[in-house]
């Protein structure tokens, strides 16, 4: 018996060790280093993508790069060239404007993913149109119906701008993280997947900006600065009486943390950020928004 | 003696680590790395790709992995790394302000990736495309349900056999010939859809034989009925086909009660379709026994009968249909609880049946058991009671069929607009806006089991 065990034994050394065969290394890499092909697009993304903030903005379909519990379709050309100008001017360089170049090089997303359509949940019957995933990746989806929100500045921040600064402002506050008092505020009144069954208007009452803040805690104060950014004094003093006295007191002592946060911890005054940002987005219909 | 034999045993073990290492120097099975094998495909299927100066065709099957909604025809030409289709179908993006006619061309980004093997992806939106793989709103989250990456299986010079990456139906692309001129493929396919359009119904002759007594087909899909051998009921089979310049093509080569079908050809004289391979098989469009014109709803009182509240009650009423102007649409009234809504059936001159699809219908004042009153926009969603599904894409429906001549009396299936469906009654729903995407108040009522009989006049 012992024999056969070392049989064995040496028979699975010998499997072992039989692996040296000379394989020699391969001069040529298994990645393609020649500089690829570049359309017009290419080229602009380039220069005003790439260069300055080294941003990869994709707009050419990448499955891999999607969520694929969605049915997705890719963007349209066209589109995706209209809403990186977009996108530069109001998101990019609104905060260059208030912070300098080198925070928005720093901390902006790397990758910027454009998907043409919105993504749908049929369980939920909630439409989802961006994500930002720990920092690195924006993904901005329904670029296919940008062509008509460019005209209306309404529009435009419901579907892209109140996007870009919510999906924003996650990676700041993963980078650097906000007052957990924060949390206690409105602490019962988070209930997940569940907001969708609720409006805006009920959200308001229990002190919410949106029914989407009252998912959980990040999203809430996300939602808080998306909703500041991008819209005027006016509205944000409508939303407020639409509250009541409760909800009305809940969101400012919510808001006013947020602010605290942005101009103690980013050296960022949120209103004018806000000017900034309803300045640029009243402008976007005077670029140029087809030529690259 | 025995320290001995550990020496011998070590000895052996040492060298059987020293010695057999180069004993087994294997031949590569190819000359090039992995890497560089995908590479050189991806480059050969560029050129080939671009190389063919009059493009390729594509019979594009979307529906998932049943793919039975029907097939499209794409025409496409690879240059660079743009490709321009053009379809005999119309087609409309969900964003889209206007649709793309059949004969138009458009053009997009494709790229050959190495995924799942060597992989086409058309990769920026083309309506031609992608209208049949895009979302189409929440209530339609998986849309057509087709491919818009394919695996390369296999190619020669002239196919090349592809896989859709998600849904998984093999399609064929195959080189057009430098002679062919697109428009007038697209406008050959256009006419034979015209031309045979005149009937939905079908009959399957080998020579005078009948083998298909009745055969339906709607939207480039035939359904057939078998003779179910084992309890003698009927058998349904779904099979989806696209136009040609000369007649039509299934699919796949299918076998129906024993005939098989594939490729057929179209003479408009008598009005069939001739199988290529064998020209006494045929596809002949007859006009249906119980074939009735518009002016038979309209001009009969009819009872109808159905199963109402989740099988709750049976219920009887009388109804007339009467025609919206010099439309195929007729109009009727249901009683929903104590009041009566009007509805619309849609009539098909192909077939001389009736369709209930999906349908807003009114808005209504409801009071909640709280004693608040609030507005529900009611929406008429084809279901099946017994998943509990319902449909509220635009061409779910059901259709009728003829249970007996004399007087009539007709019932209603699924009418095969919805992928691996079985829509058998509808259900009156109540929205919280005008869009299908607004809240969901509920169920205002069920209607299953729906019988429509021709009343005799006295």
């Amino acid at each position: 018996m012992k024999k056969y065990i070392k049989y064995f034994l040496l028979a699975s050394l010998t499997l072992f060790t039989a692996s040296c065969h000379e394989d020699e290394i391969e001069d040529t890499s298994i990645f393609d280093t020649n500089p690829p092909q570049r359309n017009a697009f290419d080229q602009w993304l380039m220069n005003n993508y790439i260069a300055p903030y080294n941003i990869d903005y994709k707009y050419k379909w990448e499955d891999i790069e999607t969520n694929m519990s969605y049915d997705l379709s890719p963007a349209g050309y066209n589109e995706a060239i209209t809403l990186a100008k977009v996108v530069k001017y109001v998101w990019l360089e609104a905060y260059d404007e208030i912070a300098g170049i080198h925070f928005m090089r720093t901390y902006v997303p790397k990758q910027i993913l454009v998907v043409g359509s919105a993504a749908y949940n049929a369980d939920t019957q909630s439409t989802v149109l961006g994500t930002a995933e720990g920092g690195l990746k924006v993904i901005l989806y329904n670029v296919n119906n940008i062509s008509n929100y460019v005209n209306e500045v309404d529009l435009l921040n419901k579907y892209y701008f109140h996007t870009m600064h919510h999906e924003f402002a996650h990676i700041l506050h993963q980078a650097r993280n906000y007052d957990p008092d924060f949390k206690k505020i409105t602490e019962a009144d988070y209930i997940g997947s569940e907001w969708t069954e609720k409006t805006d208007t009920a959200a308001n009452k229990l002190g919410f900006v949106t029914a989407y803040a009252m998912d959980q805690p990040d999203e809430d104060f996300v939602e808080i600065i998306a909703c500041r950014v991008t819209n005027d004094q006016a509205w944000w003093d409508k939303m407020l009486e639409g509250a009541g006295k409760e909800g009305a007191e809940k969101i400012t002592r919510k808001f006013e943390m947020v602010n605290n946060y942005l101009r103690n911890l980013w050296n960022i005054d949120i209103d004018r950020l806000r000017s900034v940002v309803l300045r640029r987005s009243k402008e976007v219909k005077d670029l140029d928004l087809n030529t690259v | 003696m025995n320290k001995m034999k550990h020496i011998v045993f070590y000895i052996t073990l040492l060298s059987s680590i020293s010695l057999t290492s180069c004993f087994f120097a294997e031949d590569d099975v190819f000359n090039q790395s992995a890497t560089e094998r995908i590479e050189n495909v991806q480059t050969e299927l560029q050129e080939l790709l671009t190389q063919a100066p009059n493009g390729w065709i594509l019979e594009y099957y979307p529906g998932g992995e049943a793919h039975d909604i029907g097939g499209v025809v794409w025409l496409l030409k690879f240059e660079g790394e743009q490709v321009t289709i053009m379809s005999d179908s119309q087609v409309q993006g969900y964003d889209e302000p206007k649709p793309t006619m059949p004969g138009e061309t458009k053009t997009s980004i494709y790229r050959i990736l190495s995924d799942q093997g060597v992989v086409l992806s058309f990769s920026t939106y083309n309506p031609l495309i992608h209208y049949y793989s895009e979302p189409r709103g929440g209530f339609d989250a998986d849309g057509f349900q087709g491919d818009f990456e394919f695996v390369i299986t296999s190619f020669t010079q002239d196919e090349i056999q592809i896989k859709g990456k998600k849904y998984g139906t093999s399609m064929c692309m195959k080189r057009l010939p430098l002679d062919l001129d697109w428009s007038t493929y697209i406008e050959h396919c256009q006419r034979i859809y015209k031309e045979s359009a005149e009937y939905g119904t079908l009959v399957g002759f080998n020579g005078t034989e009948k083998f298909a007594p009745s055969a339906y087909s709607q939207e480039n899909v035939i359904t057939f009925s078998e003779q179910n051998t084992n309890n003698g009921g009927l058998k349904k089979q779904k099979v989806s086909f696209t136009y040609t310049d000369k007649g039509i093509r299934l699919y796949e080569p299918t076998v129906i009660n024993g005939q098989t079908l594939y490729e057929l050809e179209w003479n408009n004289e008598d009005k069939t379709f001739y199988s290529i391979n064998n020209r006494n098989t045929m596809l002949r469009y007859v006009r249906p026994d119980d074939y009735v014109p518009i002016e038979f709803f309209t001009d009969n009182q009819w009872e109808l009968s159905y199963i109402f509240e989740f099988g709750m009650k049976d219920t009887i009423e009388h109804i007339k249909f009467t025609r919206i102007e010099n439309t195929d649409t007729l109009k009727t009234k249901i009683t929903a609880g104590n009041i009566k809504l009007d509805i619309k059936a849609i009539y098909n001159h192909t077939t001389g049946m009736l369709e209930f699809r999906t349908q807003y219908i009114n808005v209504l004042m409801l009071t909640l058991t709280t004693g608040e009153n609030i507005d529900a926009y009611i929406y008429l969603c084809p279901w099946n009671d017994e998943a509990g599904t319902m449909y509220m894409t635009e061409k779910a429906g059901i259709v009728s069929y003829t249970e007996q001549m004399e007087p009539r009396i007709l019932k209603f299936t699924d009418n095969g607009r919805t992928s691996g469906s079985e829509l058998n009654g509808f259900v009156l729903y109540g929205f919280g806006g005008r869009e299908m995407t607004s809240e969901k108040l509920g169920v205002l009522g069920t209607y299953n089991e729906i019988t429509l009989k021709q009343e005799t006049k006295e």
